[in-house]
């Protein structure tokens, strides 16, 4: 009787280790994640905070206005509303050719600022989290660093969608 | 007024309508009881009472200017001033008349403020009260609606195209049908053919004949679905056009609702200038669409300003010329016809000093001695318009940097109006302004730049032609033609964007497509590849962010879909300028930034202010050396040149002031630009400004930094 008990009480506590250590993982999931859209540009992968993406389309019927910074490709029309389409690779000033036909726009809305940002193609949503995302990486070099969220372990670059709203660089102004 | 006058006015205007509500309400309530009192010393205890409700509820109106709660309060305090002295209570009849105008008082403590506009009580019956935001989202969605007739047209071109294509078709069909019977025949005749190839030959032909059916059928059909599909467009399209109009007209508003805001600003304007003017506004009642009444704030501001400023002399000047000590301002508004309105500012000052226009316009290079000798009265006034013509000896906030006269006339033409003025030295000066009733729907004509679609506004394009290539002239390097008997510059519009000329003009083609473009009395030829259409365009304006680019106003949207670059008229007339030469006949001034290195002395004695204007001007380009007082800057300017003096005013050693005088006296710098900026706000100061010699005086309390710099660069360059 008593191997028994012994044996029982050894099942209880094994339960209870297990229940306890179910418990661990919605604490987890309690943690801070961000939702992201990630997509391709080149050979990099980027991602958006899914609460500032308007939508996702192709790209078609860009209309190229003379006399834009670089980085604006041209406009298109989003369901009645204007949006530049901003090329980052060029924005960034980042090195090297654009071979991949980029013919995605993933439309961003942030405080009152409305455009699309080119890609080669959409990866899906994820959700990452926040402890993932490393905000300070000595090979983030460039201007590319001011605008980004962080970079996750596994070389997702997290774009800061308000910063890019709020950047007097993008700002397209031009008085003559 | 600035942002923050405006702000805390609101605030004011608000504390004043609940104290103003309260108060009537008491006073109702004390007047029903002193109705009712018997005792004499009651009475005599509510009457003090009422008294000083009423006493307080006019100071609180004055305070936030409502002149007419003020008057009326004023009469009531004198029923009840008469009531004390003569220790009696008002009778019925005053009692009846007193509530009347507590109603009347709670009345006027609503309106002003809110977007809804008052109306007199004959008209209450029939109105609603409505919130202008609800109006306003109407017209937008309304206006939307221009974006499926735009579409509902494509279809319907789309729809000719088909039917074309398909009429086309069966043409050429038709013109086989010998070719089909020598086809039946042979198949016929030859009979030895094996079974299979027979009925399949046979089945050919059946559905040869079957198709023709059908498409005959089909050609039927469309043409009967095109023609119901065109008779509700128009029906839908006369629909859109006449419930757009009428929305708009649900957007007019009384001039009043404009003009109301002025007495208080002529009131302070004057004080602030000791002079002092009588304000009569008239047709306060004609009704405008509220977008055009919202654009000719600033415009009649300015002129106000104006009228004030250079116009109105001081008492002691009018009296020497006989005028009554009170100058006379007049706003009137006329609506003769049922189409347009007529609008005249007029004030009894000295009227507009041509000589001093003249003057200004030689300065800025527009003119010559000689040619102002010659030119008419006329002429010289419309100098008035162009930027960078000012009368006014010294730039302070309020004028001398003559941007305001063709600042006022784009936005009057922007709206479809005109402007004239008519000035007698001495006598006065009228300014008329003719405005239509509601904002026209944008239209703008489609061309065609190197392969790449754009609008041009209908606005400024006086006309369309298509000349020959041999008619182009050159004048001093510049091409150009003939145009209504002047020579006008000739531009190519794919010059202007940056974008290749395309091929088709260089070759054979004699024959050139042109746009006349005007602004004022600017006018330039403009050439295009390829003129399409006129049509009602719905403007799409550019969000962030995107703020301003070059040449560009907005975009438009094609029934087709297609976003289309709508070009901005004025820019191109700018733009245009920048790329010829002055002489070219065209008279607009550009700031054409220096390539040398300007040099600016700036003399400051607080370390923090003298340091964030270094920062400014430096950021500007502009290259920097400070001096912390007058005495220090009078050393430096003996030993290095500048190109312009900024200066504070109060400062120890030597004031801004006593610098300024000093500079004027000697003779390497007499013409040295100088700036003072200072906190210091009188007319007297400002004046000091002008008797020493400065150029400009800036106050500090409205200061920013594009004023400044706007100065500087004026001097600078």
């Amino acid at each position: 009787m008593k191997k028994n008990n012994l044996a029982f009480q050894k099942k209880i506590l094994k339960e209870r280790a297990v229940a306890l250590a179910k418990e661990e993982t919605p604490a987890e999931e309690k943690k801070e994640k961000l939702e992201v859209l990630e997509f391709l540009i080149g050979d990099e992968r980027y991602g958006v905070e899914t609460f500032f993406i308007s939508k996702v389309h192709l790209l078609r019927d860009l209309t190229p206005l003379p006399g834009s910074p670089i980085f604006m490709i041209g406009i298109i029309n989003v369901r009645g509303k204007i949006a530049p389409v901003i090329d980052l690779k060029k924005f960034f000033d980042l090195p090297g050719k654009t071979i991949t036909p980029l013919d995605h726009v993933i439309i961003v809305q942030a405080n009152e600022a409305f455009w699309g940002i080119l890609a080669d193609t959409v990866l899906g949503i994820s959700h990452i989290p926040t402890h993932h995302i490393q905000t300070s990486l000595p090979t983030l070099t460039g201007i590319r660093s001011e605008y980004l969220k962080g970079v996750t372990t596994d070389q997702l670059i997290i774009l800061d969608a308000i910063k890019l709203a709020m950047d007097k660089k993008i700002l397209i102004d031009d008085k003559t | 007024m600035n942002l923050k006058d405006d702000e805390f006015f609101k605030k004011l205007l608000s504390t004043f309508k609940v104290e103003s509500k309260e108060r009537v309400q008491n006073m109702s309530t004390r007047l029903l009881e002193l109705e009712k009192e018997k005792l004499p010393e009651k009475q005599k205890s509510l009457i003090e009472l009422i008294y000083r409700e009423i006493h307080s509820l006019k100071s609180a109106a004055r305070s936030v200017d409502l002149i007419n709660i003020e008057n009326i309060c004023n009469a009531m305090e004198n029923i009840f001033a008469t009531c004390k002295k003569d220790q009696t209570i008002p009778t019925a009849a005053q009692f009846d008349l007193l509530h009347k105008t507590c109603n009347q008082v709670d009345q006027l403590i609503n309106a002003p403020g809110e977007e809804t506009v008052m109306i007199d009580e004959k008209k209450a019956a029939e109105t609603v009260r409505i919130t202008a935001v609800k109006l306003d989202t109407l017209l937008l969605q309304t206006e939307e609606m221009l974006t499926t007739k735009l579409n509902l047209m494509q279809r319907l071109n789309d729809f000719a195209t088909l039917r074309n294509t398909l009429r086309a078709s069966n043409k050429e069909w038709e013109k086989l049908s010998q070719e089909k019977l020598i086809l039946k025949k042979h198949l016929q005749k030859n009979t030895d053919n094996s079974d299979s190839l027979v009925s399949a030959q046979e089945k050919i032909l059946e559905f040869l004949g079957w198709s023709e059916t059908k498409f005959k059928t089909m050609t039927h059909n469309l043409d009967a679905l095109s023609n119901a599909l065109d008779h509700d467009f128009h029906i839908f399209s006369n629909g859109v056009d006449t419930l757009l109009e009428d929305t708009k007209k649900l957007l007019m508003w009384p001039f009043s609702t404009l003009l109301n805001t002025f007495p208080r600003i002529v009131r302070d304007l004057s004080r602030s200038q000791e002079k002092t003017v009588d304000f009569v506004l008239e047709g306060g009642d004609i009704e405008i669409d509220k977008r055009i009444l919202e654009e000719m704030k600033d415009v009649f501001l300015h002129i106000i300003r104006n009228a004030i400023d250079h116009g109105l002399e001081k008492p002691a000047d009018r009296k020497k010329e006989h005028k009554p000590e009170q100058g006379t301002l007049k706003i009137s508004v006329q609506q003769p016809t049922g189409n347009e309105i007529l609008i005249a500012i007029s004030d009894d000052g000295a009227g507009i000093n041509l000589e001093k226009v003249k003057n200004s316009a030689i300065k800025e290079g527009l003119l010559t001695a000689e040619e102002a000798q010659k030119i008419s009265n006329t002429d010289a006034l419309n100098f008035i318009y162009q930027s960078g013509i000012s009368t006014s000896p010294i730039i302070t906030d309020l004028s001398g940097r003559g941007l305001g006269m063709s600042i006022i006339r784009e936005k009057i033409e922007r709206v479809a109006g005109k402007i004239s003025l008519d000035s007698q030295p001495l006598k006065g000066t009228t300014i008329k302004i003719q405005l239509p009733l509601t904002l026209a729907t944008f239209k703008g004509v489609l061309i065609n730049v190197c392969d790449q679609l754009f609008v041009i506004p209908t606005a400024n394009l006086e006309r369309i032609l298509r000349i020959s290539r041999k008619l182009i002239k050159t004048v001093e390097n510049k091409e150009a033609i003939l145009y209504g008997g002047q020579t006008t510059s000739l531009v190519w519009i794919s010059d202007i964007l940056g974008l290749p000329k395309l091929s088709k003009t260089n070759t054979e083609d004699d024959f050139l497509s042109i746009l006349i473009i005007t602004s004022g009395d600017i006018k330039i030829a403009f050439v295009v590849d390829d003129i399409l259409n006129e049509q009602e365009i719905l403007v799409k304006n550019f969000a962030k962010p995107i703020s301003h680019i070059r040449n560009i106003s907005a975009a438009a949207i094609l029934g087709t879909g297609k976003t289309v670059p709508i070009l901005n008229s004025l820019d191109l007339l700018q733009s245009a300028h920048l790329s010829s030469s002055k002489n070219s006949g065209v008279y607009m001034k550009t700031n054409n930034p220096s390539n040398k290195v300007i040099q600016i002395l700036l003399v400051e004695d607080s370390i923090t202010t003298r340091m964030l204007l270094k920062n400014i001007l430096e950021l500007k380009g502009y290259q920097v050396a400070t001096a912390v007082d007058g005495l220090d800057a009078w050393t430096q300017l003996k030993e290095k040149e500048f190109s312009v003096v900024v200066s504070d005013v109060e400062m120890p050693r030597m004031t801004g002031f006593e610098l300024t005088e000093k500079i004027r006296q000697d003779k390497k710098l007499e013409n040295l630009p100088i700036i003072l900026v200072t906190s210091r706000e009188s007319q007297a100061d400002r004046e000091r400004g002008v008797d020493a010699g400065a150029n400009a005086y800036i106050n500090k309390s409205t200061f920013d930094n594009a004023h400044l710099l706007d100065v500087v660069q004026r001097f600078a360059s």
